[in-house]
C-alpha cells in the first residue's frame, strides 16, 4: 500500500499520480480533467494502466524506441553501485529489481526510450489545474474524475481532491474498482457526485482474472449504494475471457438495482498491451483480438435476453 | 540556324498569325504569342494597354465546355498572361515552361521563343519589383523565390505534401537553375490577393446594368479611359459568352445556352442563372474567393424554392455544379465561400443556402471549395450538426470563425469601424479582409525560428553558416535574458521592415501600370475616382506579412531564458555549436531544452513568452503601415504549409526541434511539445491577443466519432474555446490517409488524436504495432 495519509514536510496532502488528462471526453459526464492515481490492489488481465498497479514512480522502457547507445547504462553506473541497465551486442537489459527509480537513466536518454512514470503532487496544486477548464466543464457538464489505478488506495489524498474540488462548485467523479474497506465510503460519499464503478467478473472467476475476490468490492458497491450516491457500472468485456454467463446475469441483475444510473460496456482492446511491455511485464491477453462491434451486439442482445436496462457503450 | 531575334525586333504579331495555323511548330504557344503582340503594340503602356492584354488574355484562358459542366466556363492558363492574382501577379511569364519549350523546339520556333523570353525578362513584373530592390532587400531576399506555378498551373496552393514538392521542384536559383531552397529568414511573395467582386451588386444589375452605370460615369466626365477600360472588359465578357453559347449549342445543351443568352441581357433570375454570371465575372475578373455566397446566391435559391422551380435535391446538384468548377481551378489555398456571420442580410434565405451548401461539400468530398462558417451567438444549432457531420464523413470543410471575437479584433486591428468589420472576409489562408473595400495581399512571409537563429548567431544560420540577415548581435554578447531580447527585437525589426518594403514596393510597380478595372469597378471609391483598387482607387490598401514558428520560436526564447541565462548549462559557443550539429553528442543539453515550458499546456511561463513573442511580431508588424504608406499591415499566423518547408532547412532550435523538422503551425503549439490535452492548447491559445493581426488558424485533427456520436461532449470544447477568446478552428477528420501518413511522419500529425476503446490517444505516442492496428481498423470502419 501507498504511504498514506501523505502530508509532507510543509503540511499539504500529496499523493502520487501517472496523468492527469485534460479534456477527457470519456470518463464521466461532459468535459472533464481526469487524474490518474497510482497504486492498485487488482492487477487485471485485461488492464490498459499496469503502469498504475505499483504505488511507486518507475520507469518504462520502449524497446522500439532505443537506440542501443548505452548512455543509460553509462549514466546510471555514475550514481549507482552497479548499473540497471547493459548494452551488448545491441541488446538493450535492464535489471527492474535493481531500479530505484532515480530516473538518472531517463534524463540521459536521448531517445525518449526510457521514460518515468509516477511523480508525487499535492493535491492543491491539482486543483490549481483542475479549476483552469471550469468554463469547459460548465458548459459540457463535465468536472474532475479520479481514475488510475485504484483511487482509493490514496484515501486521503482522494478525500483531499474530491473535498477541494467540491469545495470549488466543480462536479466530482470516482472511477473506483471498489476494492477498499467500506468505511472509505462515507467519507467520500458527501464529496462525490457520481461514482464510475468497475464490475469485472464473475464471483466465481473474479479472482483468477482480477487478482482479488469479488466479496469486498460487492460490499463496498453496496455502500456507495446505500450512502445514496449514483452509480454507473463500468464492465470491460473481453470475448472469451471474462463473458460468461454468470457475469452478465450479474451485470444485469445489478443494472436493475436503484441507485445504478446505468451500465457502460467497455470492450476489450489492446492499445494497453504496448505498456505491459514497457514495463518489462508479459501481457497474458496477446493472443486475444480485440472486441469488434459484432462482439458489442451480441453482449447486448445477451444483456437485453437478461432484462439489462440503461446498457451504453463507454 | 537562325540568328537571333532582338526582342524588339521580333514582330510577335507575324508569328502570332502563323502560329494559328494547326500544325505551325509555335502553334502550342499561339495564345502566348497574340497576347505577346498586343503588349508589344501598346509600347506606352497604362490602361489602353491593359484594357487590350487582358481582353486578350480573357479569350486566352477560357477554355472549352466540357460534357457535363452545368455552367460554362472551364480555365487552362496560358504561359504568358495578365494575371489578377491566379499565378502572378500582373504581366506574367512562367519562365520554365517557356524555358523547357526552348530546350524542345527547332531551329524555326526557337528564335521566336527566345524572343518571347528576353522580352518578358523586361516585362515581367515580378522581375520589374526585383529591380527595384534595396541593396538590403537584395542581400536578405537573394533568391528568386516567387510564387511560381507548378506544372500545368495552379500553383503551390495545394495539400502541404504536394505543396512541398511542388516548391522544392520548381524552386529556380538567380542563375535559373533549380535547386532545393536554402535556409531563410523570410521571402517576399510577388502578388496581389483576395479581391472579391461584389457579386451582391453584380447580380442585381446584370451585365447590362453595370454597362450603364460605368456609361453615366463617364458621361460625368474626368474617368474617361478607366471608364473605357471596364468597358472593354465587360465587352470581353460579353465575346465569351457568345463563344460559349455556341459551344453549348454544339454540345446539344440548349439549356446551358439560354442561361447564358439571358445574363447577356438581363439580370439573373435564377441561382442558375446568377452562380453562371458569378462564374464569368470570376474569369474576367481572374479572382479566387467567392466572398459571402449565402448573401449573394442565397435569395436567388430561395426564390427559386419558394416558387417552386427547383427542388432542393436540384438545388445541391446546382451548387455541385459550381464546386466542380471551382475545384478545377486547382488553387486550394483560396478557393473561398463564405457563409453565416454578423450583418443585415437575408436570414432566412442565409441559413438555406448554408444548409444546402454543406451538403454540396458532403457530396462534393474535395479539397475545394473552402467552406467556411462564421458563428454567432445565433447560429442554428442544425447547421453547425450538418457541418460536423459533413466533417465526420471526411471532409476537411466546413472551418469555423468566431464573429464574437473577430468583428471586434478585426476593427481595432485594421483600424476601422465596427460596421465595416463585421464583413471581414478570410482570405485563402485566412488573412482578413473587407471585400470591395480594402485589399490586404500577404506579400511576404517570416520564418520566426530563423529570425531567432539569426539573432543568437550574428545574422546566421548555424548549420550551413550561410548569412540571413544583418550582424546584430549575438548571444555571445548577451549577459541577460534582457540583452538577448534587445538583439531578437532588433532583428524582428530589421526584416518586418523590409518585408513592409518589398509590400509597398509591389503594389507601387503594379499600380504603376495596372488598374485592373473591373476588379476595380466593384471596390468601393474607384469607379467614382475613375483609380484602380491598388492606384488610390481605395481607401483601405494594406498588406499581410505570414509568420511562420512563432510559437516554437518563443518556446525557443523560454528555453534560452531558463536552460541558458539561468542555469547557465553552457556558454554561448557550446550552444551554437549543439545547433550546428544538431544536437549530436549534446543529447543532455537537448533534453533540458525540451524540458522548458513549452506553449500549449496552459503553463504560464511559457504562455507568457508565447503572448511577448506574438505581440512584437504583431504590433512591429502593424506599425509597419504608416512608415510604408498602407492603411494596414498585419501578421497572420496561418497553416498553409510553409512551416514544413522553411523547416526542412532551419537548423535546430532552441526548443529542442530537429534540424529539419517542420516548425509551429499556425498558432499552434509546436509539434508534440503540448501534452495535457485539448483544453490545455485551446486555453494557452486564447491569452494570445487577436486585435493586432488579421488572423490565426489552428487545426485540430479528431475522430469521425467525435463529431457524431459524441457531439454532444465534443462540440462544447469548441464553444467554450470560443468564449474564452479563439478566433477560429478546423477540424480534420482522421482518415485511413492520414493515419498512414502519422506513421511515416509522426512530427506532422502531433495533434491526432484517436479514440480507441475507452479513451482518446495521441496516435504518433503509440507504438509502431498499434499505429498500423489502428490505422487497419479505421480503414474498415470500426
Amino acid at each position: 500500500m501507498a504511504p498514506d495519509p501523505a502530508i509532507d514536510a510543509m503540511g499539504r496532502t500529496t499523493g502520487t499520480i501517472t496523468d492527469l488528462h485534460r479534456a477527457a471526453l470519456h470518463d464521466g459526464p461532459g468535459i472533464r480533467t481526469t487524474v490518474f492515481l497510482k497504486g492498485c490492489p487488482l492487477a487485471c488481465a485485461w488492464c490498459h494502466n499496469p503502469e498504475t498497479w505499483s504505488p511507486r514512480p518507475q520507469v518504462l522502457y520502449s524497446a522500439w524506441k532505443c537506440t542501443s547507445c548505452a548512455g543509460c547504462a553509462s549514466a546510471c553506473a555514475a550514481v549507482s553501485p552497479k548499473s540497471c541497465h547493459a548494452v551488448a551486442e545491441g541488446t538493450h537489459g535492464f535489471d527492474r529489481a535493481a531500479c530505484t527509480s532515480c530516473q538518472t537513466c531517463v534524463t540521459a536518454c536521448p531517445s525518449g526510450a526510457l521514460t518515468a512514470t509516477g511523480r508525487s503532487v499535492s493535491a492543491a496544486e491539482i486543483l490549481a489545474t483542475v479549476l483552469r477548464d471550469r468554463r469547459y466543464y460548465a458548459a459540457s457538464g463535465g468536472g474532475l474524475t479520479l481514475s488510475g489505478g485504484e483511487p482509493q488506495a490514496q484515501p486521503a489524498f482522494t478525500r483531499a481532491l474530491l473535498t477541494l474540488a467540491k469545495e470549488a462548485g466543480i462536479h466530482t467523479c470516482l472511477d473506483t474498482s471498489g476494492h477498499a474497506p467500506v468505511r472509505i465510503v462515507s467519507e467520500l460519499a458527501p464529496v462525490t457526485d457520481l461514482v464510475l464503478f468497475d464490475w469485472k467478473a464473475s464471483a466465481t472467476r473474479h479472482r483468477e482474472l482480477t487478482g482479488v475476490d469479488q466479496t469486498a468490492i460487492a460490499a463496498q458497491l453496496d455502500a456507495w449504494l446505500a450512502a445514496g450516491v449514483p452509480v454507473r457500472l463500468r464492465c470491460p468485456l473481453v470475448p472469451g475471457i471474462n463473458d460468461d454467463d454468470e457475469h452478465l446475469a450479474g451485470i444485469a441483475a445489478l443494472s436493475r438495482r436503484a441507485g445504478i444510473v446505468g451500465v457502460d460496456l467497455m470492450p476489450y482492446h489492446r492499445l494497453g498491451g504496448d505498456k505491459w511491455a514497457r514495463l518489462g511485464l508479459e501481457y497474458p491477453l496477446a493472443q486475444v483480438a480485440d472486441a469488434g462491434p459484432d462482439a458489442v451486439a451480441r453482449w447486448r442482445e445477451r444483456l437485453q435476453r437478461l432484462d439489462a436496462v440503461a446498457v451504453g457503450e463507454g | 540556324m537562325n540568328a537571333p531575334i532582338a526582342p524588339a525586333s521580333c514582330d510577335f504579331a507575324f508569328w502570332a498569325d502563323a502560329a494559328a495555323a494547326p500544325g505551325h511548330p509555335l502553334h502550342a504557344w499561339r495564345r502566348e504569342l497574340r497576347f505577346s503582340a498586343i503588349h508589344q503594340a501598346h509600347p506606352v503602356g497604362g490602361l489602353e494597354r491593359e484594357a487590350a492584354c487582358i481582353s486578350c488574355h480573357i479569350a486566352n484562358w477560357a477554355a472549352p465546355i466540357q460534357a457535363g459542366d452545368f455552367y460554362a466556363g472551364r480555365l487552362d492558363h496560358p504561359s504568358i498572361g495578365l494575371a489578377s492574382e491566379s499565378v502572378s501577379v500582373g504581366y506574367y511569364c512562367h519562365f520554365p515552361n517557356l524555358e523547357r519549350a526552348i530546350l524542345a523546339a527547332g531551329s524555326e520556333a526557337r528564335p521566336v521563343l527566345e524572343a518571347l523570353k528576353a522580352y518578358w525578362d523586361l516585362h515581367d513584373l515580378v522581375q520589374q519589383v526585383r529591380r527595384r530592390y534595396s541593396d538590403a532587400q537584395r542581400q536578405t531576399y537573394p533568391d528568386n523565390a516567387q510564387y511560381s506555378w507548378g506544372p500545368g498551373g495552379g500553383g503551390l496552393q495545394g495539400l502541404p505534401e504536394a505543396f512541398i514538392d511542388a516548391f522544392v521542384t520548381t524552386w529556380r536559383r538567380p542563375d535559373g537553375s533549380a535547386d532545393t531552397p536554402a535556409p531563410q529568414v523570410g521571402f517576399p511573395l510577388y502578388r496581389i490577393a483576395g479581391t472579391v467582386p461584389d457579386y451582391a451588386r453584380a447580380l442585381s444589375l446584370g451585365l447590362p446594368g453595370m454597362r450603364a452605370e460605368v456609361e453615366a460615369r463617364r458621361r460625368q466626365g474626368g474617368v474617361d479611359r478607366f471608364c473605357a477600360a471596364i468597358l472593354a472588359q465587360l465587352d470581353a465578357v460579353d465575346a465569351l459568352i457568345g463563344r460559349y453559347q455556341a459551344e453549348a449549342l454544339a454540345l446539344g445543351d440548349a439549356t446551358l445556352a439560354q442561361v447564358l443568352g439571358n445574363v447577356r441581357v438581363l439580370p439573373p433570375s435564377t441561382l442558375r442563372e446568377a452562380i453562371q454570371l458569378f462564374w464569368l465575372l470570376l474569369q474576367a475578373t481572374g479572382t479566387l474567393n467567392h466572398g459571402r455566397m449565402d448573401v449573394w446566391a442565397g435569395p436567388f435559391l430561395q426564390r427559386d424554392l419558394d416558387a417552386g422551380l427547383i427542388s432542393e435535391e436540384q438545388a445541391v446538384e446546382q451548387l455541385l455544379g459550381a464546386w466542380r468548377l471551382m475545384l478545377a481551378l486547382k488553387n486550394s489555398a483560396n478557393n473561398r465561400i463564405i457563409c453565416l456571420g454578423e450583418g443585415d442580410h437575408d436570414r432566412r434565405a442565409s441559413h438555406t443556402f448554408t444548409r444546402l451548401a454543406i451538403e454540396a461539400t458532403r457530396r462534393h468530398h474535395a479539397k475545394a471549395p473552402a467552406l467556411t462558417l462564421r458563428l454567432t451567438d445565433d447560429t442554428p444549432q442544425d447547421l453547425i450538426d450538418a457541418a460536423l457531420a459533413c466533417l465526420a464523413e471526411g471532409n476537411t470543410f466546413p472551418i469555423f470563425l468566431n464573429d464574437r471575437v473577430n468583428v471586434d479584433a478585426y476593427a481595432t486591428a485594421a483600424a476601422i469601424p465596427r460596421e465595416l468589420a463585421r464583413e471581414y472576409f478570410p482570405l485563402g489562408c485566412g488573412e482578413y479582409t473587407l471585400p470591395y473595400r480594402s485589399m490586404n495581399t500577404p506579400n511576404g512571409t517570416i520564418n520566426m525560428a530563423m529570425v531567432l537563429l539569426a539573432a543568437m548567431n550574428h545574422g546566421c544560420d548555424p548549420a550551413s553558416g550561410r548569412r540571413v540577415g544583418p550582424d546584430l548581435g549575438g548571444l555571445d554578447g548577451c549577459a541577460t535574458f534582457a540583452d538577448f531580447w534587445h538583439v531578437f527585437t532588433a532583428n524582428v525589426t530589421f526584416h518586418v521592415e523590409r518585408l513592409a518594403e518589398a509590400q509597398a514596393l509591389i503594389y507601387q510597380v503594379v499600380g504603376a501600370d495596372l488598374a485592373f478595372p473591373l476588379t476595380s469597378y466593384f471596390y468601393h471609391g474607384c469607379l467614382e475616382r475613375g483609380l484602380g483598387l491598388i492606384q488610390g482607387g481605395i481607401d483601405h490598401l494594406g498588406g499581410t506579412l505570414e509568420g511562420y514558428g512563432d510559437m516554437g520560436c518563443a518556446d525557443g526564447l523560454t528555453a534560452l531564458d531558463q536552460v541558458f541565462f539561468r542555469e547557465r548549462a553552457c556558454d554561448a559557443t557550446t550552444l551554437i555549436d549543439a545547433l550546428r550539429r544538431d544536437f549530436a553528442g549534446a543529447d543532455a543539453l537537448r533534453q533540458r531544452m525540451l524540458a522548458a515550458p513549452k506553449f500549449g499546456n496552459d503553463d504560464d511561463v511559457a504562455d507568457a513568452m508565447a503572448a511577448r513573442v506574438h505581440d512584437l511580431l504583431c504590433d512591429t508588424t502593424r506599425a509597419q503601415a504608416r512608415r510604408v504608406g498602407l492603411s494596414s499591415y498585419l501578421i497572420v499566423c496561418i497553416n498553409n504549409g510553409y512551416h514544413y518547408y522553411f523547416g526542412r532547412n532551419t537548423s535546430a532550435t532552441p526548443d529542442g526541434r530537429r534540424h529539419g523538422q517542420a516548425l509551429s503551425n499556425g498558432n499552434g503549439p509546436m509539434a508534440g511539445a503540448d501534452h495535457c490535452g485539448l483544453t490545455a492548447v485551446l486555453s494557452s491559445m486564447a491569452k494570445l491577443r487577436a486585435d493586432h493581426h488579421a488572423g490565426a488558424v489552428h487545426n485540430v485533427s479528431v475522430t469521425p466519432r467525435l463529431l457524431t456520436r459524441e457531439r454532444a461532449r465534443f462540440w462544447p470544447l469548441v464553444e467554450t474555446y470560443f468564449a474564452l477568446g479563439g478566433t477560429q478552428i478546423m477540424l480534420t477528420p482522421v482518415d485511413p490517409g492520414q493515419l498512414e501518413d502519422a506513421i511515416a511522419h509522426p512530427e506532422r500529425h502531433p495533434n491526432l488524436l484517436v479514440r480507441v476503446g475507452g479513451y482518446s490517444a495521441r496516435f504518433v505516442e503509440l507504438c509502431p504495432e498499434l499505429q498500423r492496428d489502428i490505422a487497419t481498423r479505421t480503414l474498415h470502419g470500426a
